[in-house]
């Protein structure tokens, strides 16, 4: 083994370090909330115009803990807890008064005995005195109830002997369960408090104090409570592992407080950059986002279309084809106007941005909290199992799914449809090109009648007959004659009128050229009307 | 926390509604915290890398230094890791490996310790089962297992140094004293020419060159190809010896294994005993072979095997001896003979096998067994201890 268990002597000094950290995370949480409750009270008594409690309460909630601790743990007899309660409250009381007499300066100090020649007990008692005994004794009070759980989580080496042996039984998760819940309840009644002093309510005079200061007080409670959760778990861990028989590193409590400083304070450097604050309710927002969206859906068709529609009409125009009268509409960039939206700032994007960025961290941490308690509770896990709520949103999410992939394919067959008739466009005119029939009009008789041979034979290609390369046209015009023996009255002349145009110097006029163009539309629709197996004799 | 969790959503609807900033950030630290954790300890877990290093094959009665390294291939740190391996309760008397640590970035963790290798077996070690959770003890804690790894541990091996098995195979590498198994290829000498030795013994060169006629003296030799039925049924073994008889079975047949390799002879192991790796548990055969290799093949498979309810002797036995071909010494082992088996064995021998049978354990009718086997004329020795094993050799 690697790691030695700890001896008794380390074990208690370790205890004692944990022990002295736990009081001091209590006293400073005391402290922060002496804090907000310090201007709390200045809300419905002007006069309470104090300025040093938190340190006051520190101070005496440390003492009180101590006192316990020494009373329970080191002295654990002879000692009269009456007595030693009633000793330590006229202490309380004393240094209270002293820290009275001293508000708001030193001055007021003679000011308050020369007061007591007037009547002591109501110069001495006063409203702000009974005040801050009060809150004093609610401190008290709460070092009492923090007390016992944290003495049952503390490690007591013969306590645990005696536990492991079954001779007692020590119950640390609900001891932790208990600091837990009064830890929430003073942060969630200073965080009430907090929000009463910042709200707007009319009855509530202004507080000069910034929200900031309230804010710093309150993450710094919530830091201390955390730490000190953590200290108690650890506490818990540690017996467990103890009764287990398990070897702990003995560095693991120094390692584990300083991690937990280190968790908590990425927990507050990511804290403070959330957004808390937002002028832009959840409707709006969510208007707007839709707005977003729908937007971003229009330019991505925009996007789309307007390459294709500009390209078809760049082809035309170069192809000298005429546009229709109704000039398509050409699609337009859509522009994004949120409406609705009412904000104070003088940026109102940079407000409706923070406004959604709040929204969706705000949804998200809803979400995930709800499904992590759902996780955690069987029987509302069960529950929803049962009314099969994931089975139809698993179909509802399918159905979604279908829905989209069948738009996708849509969509994608009509561009696909679009590219082919694009490309059936091109091919297409390939084809058209070797057509003579436009060059034949324009062009002198000889040539246009070579062209008209020139068609004869791509038709005659294209019809079942090609024509070889070493073939003559006269071998050809055999060939045809074999080929198709009813068109041998006109083949005959027509190549006769192509061989008398290419290999003669024979003048061709353009009624020869009329005479071959007829001859050639006769032969072909006597081949056309044979092929479709209607033999029919021309002429 | 989870018990919080609907609390605290009620509470930061309604800091929403009340547009409560400092409110805000308080539930805003504490469901961070609670996620942070949450997400922290899966990470920390799924970044882990976890290795096992020991020598997976050992012999009985060595320590076996196991090496368990746990490494943290993240930048985030691991807070507390609470391990958890599991022994074989034969290896470390139930004692099992529990530690807590941390780990830093990228940090690492070696713990060594040791395991004996009391008991010969196929031993699991591990499973390791790691849990970690978060610092403030918000979440559940999560845990991993990462799958044991086997350990084999060959049986017990005594030295055979005076075992003389019967063989009807000629010329193999073992010396006999039956000069019909004369080996012509292990020239022993030379001497003068008698009436009635076979001329092709003769040595001609000899012969020219000293001017007498001289005839090759051969050594004779058998080759032993030794056949190991192992019988581990639980019915073949009597209930007070049980666990000892079937050890000492083991023990029989990989020092016979053992010895058989050393003296460079063919070797087969058949059992009916049940095998954890085989499917349905049934061991499967080794037929004769020689070699380093299959020794190492054979007392893996002792090393496995455990007795158990399996087939009847009968069946089995006229199923192996089908498998073996002519000459072959056939070794029973067993606990318990019945007519029947010895029939079977006395078939094998009219097949052209020698069977030969080892008792183990305490046989309680050991003089009509011994009766039995002199009267098919098969040899019979009996084990109740490794001593008795190593002594084996002499027929009784």
């Amino acid at each position: 083994m690697t790691s030695q268990p700890s001896s008794p002597n380390s074990t208690q000094d370790s205890q004692r370090f944990v022990t002295l950290i736990n009081f001091l995370l209590v006293s400073g949480m005391l402290s922060c909330l002496a804090f907000i409750t310090n201007h709390f009270i200045g809300i419905f008594y002007a006069e309470w115009e104090v300025t040093g409690l938190p340190v006051l309460i520190f101070l005496l909630s440390f003492e009180s803990l101590l006192v316990l601790y020494i009373q329970s743990r080191v002295v654990r007899y002879g000692t009269n807890p009456f007595l030693s309660t009633v000793a330590e409250w006229v202490l309380f009381l004393l240094i209270g008064k002293l820290f009275l007499m001293f508000q708001p300066g030193a001055e007021n100090f003679w000011q308050e005995i020369l007061s007591w020649q007037n009547g002591f007990l109501s110069a001495f008692f006063d409203v702000r005195y009974g005040l801050l005994v009060f809150f004093l004794f609610i401190i008290w009070g709460l070092t009492r109830i923090f007390s016992p759980p944290l003495y049952q989580l503390e490690e007591d080496q013969e306590l645990m002997e005696q536990e492991k042996l079954g001779v007692t039984f020590n119950d640390r998760q609900e001891a932790r369960r208990s600091l837990m819940g009064l830890v929430f309840i003073l942060g969630f009644v200073m965080v009430g408090m907090t929000t009463i002093l910042k709200s707007d309510t009319e009855f509530i005079p202004l507080i000069q104090t910034p929200t900031r200061a309230f804010v710093i007080a309150l993450i710094l409670y919530f830091s201390l409570a955390f730490i000190f959760l953590a200290l108690n778990h650890y506490a818990i861990q540690k017996a467990r592992w103890y009764f287990n028989d398990i070897n702990v590193n003995p560095d693991l409590a120094k390692r584990w407080l300083l991690f937990t400083v280190v968790f908590i304070a990425v927990v507050i450097l990511l804290t403070v950059f959330l957004p808390t604050d937002f002028t832009v309710g959840f409707l709006p927002v969510a208007q707007a986002v839709f707005k977003g969206v729908l937007y971003i859906f229009g330019l991505l068709q925009f996007l789309f279309i307007f390459p294709i529609s500009f390209a078809i009409t760049l082809i035309s125009s170069l192809l000298g084809l005429q546009q229709s009268e109704q000039t398509p509409t050409q699609p337009a960039l859509p522009e994004f106007i949120p409406e609705n939206i009412q904000t104070t700032g003088e940026l109102p994007w940079w407000e409706l941005v923070k406004s959604v960025l709040f929204w969706l961290v705000f949804i998200v941490v809803i979400v995930l909290a709800v499904r992590y308690y759902i996780n955690n509770h069987q029987g509302l896990k069960a529950f929803f199992e049962r009314i099969r709520i994931k089975a139809w949103l698993v179909s509802f999410w399918k159905w979604v799914k279908r829905g989209l992939q069948k738009v996708s394919e849509a969509a994608s067959e009509t561009v696909q449809k679009g590219f082919q008739q694009i490309r059936d466009y091109f091919t297409e005119r390939e084809v058209r090109l070797p057509s003579l029939k436009d060059l034949i009009r324009h062009l002198p008789p000889r040539q246009a009648l070579i062209l008209t041979y020139l068609d004869w034979v791509h038709w005659n290609d294209k019809h079942g007959l090609e024509r070889k390369s070493s073939q003559t046209p006269l071998e050809y015009a055999q060939a045809v004659n074999q080929r198709w023996p009813d068109l041998k009255d006109y083949i005959t002349p027509f190549t006769n009128d192509f061989i008398a145009a290419r290999y003669t110097s024979q003048p061709i006029d353009k009624d020869q050229l009329e005479e071959a163009q007829s001859l050639l539309a006769t032969m072909k629709t006597a081949i056309l009307e044979q092929q479709s197996g209607l033999i029919e004799k021309p002429g | 926390m989870a018990d919080f969790l609907p609390f605290l959503i009620f509470l930061m609807i309604l800091a929403v509604f009340l547009q409560a900033g400092p409110a805000l950030t308080v539930f805003y630290m504490i469901i961070g915290t609670f996620l942070l954790g949450l997400w922290w300890q899966k990470r920390a877990l799924s970044h882990l890398k976890v290795s096992r290093h020991f020598i997976d094959h050992a012999y009985l009665g060595e320590t076996i230094q196991i090496q368990l390294i746990i490494e943290n291939t993240s930048l985030l740190p691991i807070l507390w890791l609470e391990i958890h391996e599991s022994l074989p309760v034969n290896l470390r008397a139930g004692r099992d490996i529990k530690e807590v640590f941390s780990l830093g970035l990228r940090g690492k963790k070696t713990i060594r310790y040791e395991i004996n290798a009391f008991k010969r077996g196929y031993y699991p070690i591990g499973p390791l089962v790691i849990e970690s959770g978060d610092p403030l003890g918000l979440t559940k804690p999560s845990h991993i297992t990462i799958p044991e790894t086997p350990l084999t541990i060959y049986p017990r091996i005594v030295d055979l140094a005076a075992l003389g098995l019967p063989s009807r195979s000629p010329f193999g590498t073992i010396r006999n004293e039956n000069p019909v198994y004369e080996d012509p290829t292990r020239l022993m000498g030379k001497r003068g020419f008698q009436n009635g030795d076979s001329v092709r013994k003769i040595d001609w060169k000899s012969s020219a060159s000293s001017g007498e006629l001289l005839v090759k003296l051969y050594e004779a030799s058998i080759a032993i190809e030794l056949a190991v039925l192992l019988d581990l049924d639980k019915a073949s073994y009597d209930i007070d010896s049980f666990f000892d008889a079937t050890e000492l079975a083991v023990t029989a047949a990989a020092s016979l294994a053992a010895w058989s390799k050393r003296h460079q002879q063919s070797v087969g192991l058949f059992t009916n005993g049940l095998d954890p790796l085989a499917v349905n548990t049934r061991a499967h055969a080794l037929p004769p072979r020689k070699g380093a290799g299959h020794l190492i093949s054979l007392l893996e498979l002792l090393a496995r095997i455990q007795p158990g309810t399996s087939s009847p002797v009968g069946s089995w036995l006229e199923d192996v001896q089908g498998r073996l071909s002519w000459g072959t010494t056939l070794l029973f082992i067993s606990g318990k003979l019945s007519p029947e088996t010895f029939n079977q064995l006395f078939q094998a021998r009219k097949a052209g096998l020698n069977p030969v049978i080892l008792m183990t354990g305490r046989p309680q009718d050991l003089q009509t067994d011994r009766t039995f086997a002199a009267g098919y004329h098969i040899p019979l020795y009996t084990a109740s201890s490794p001593f008795e094993v190593q002594a084996l050799g002499m027929p009784q």
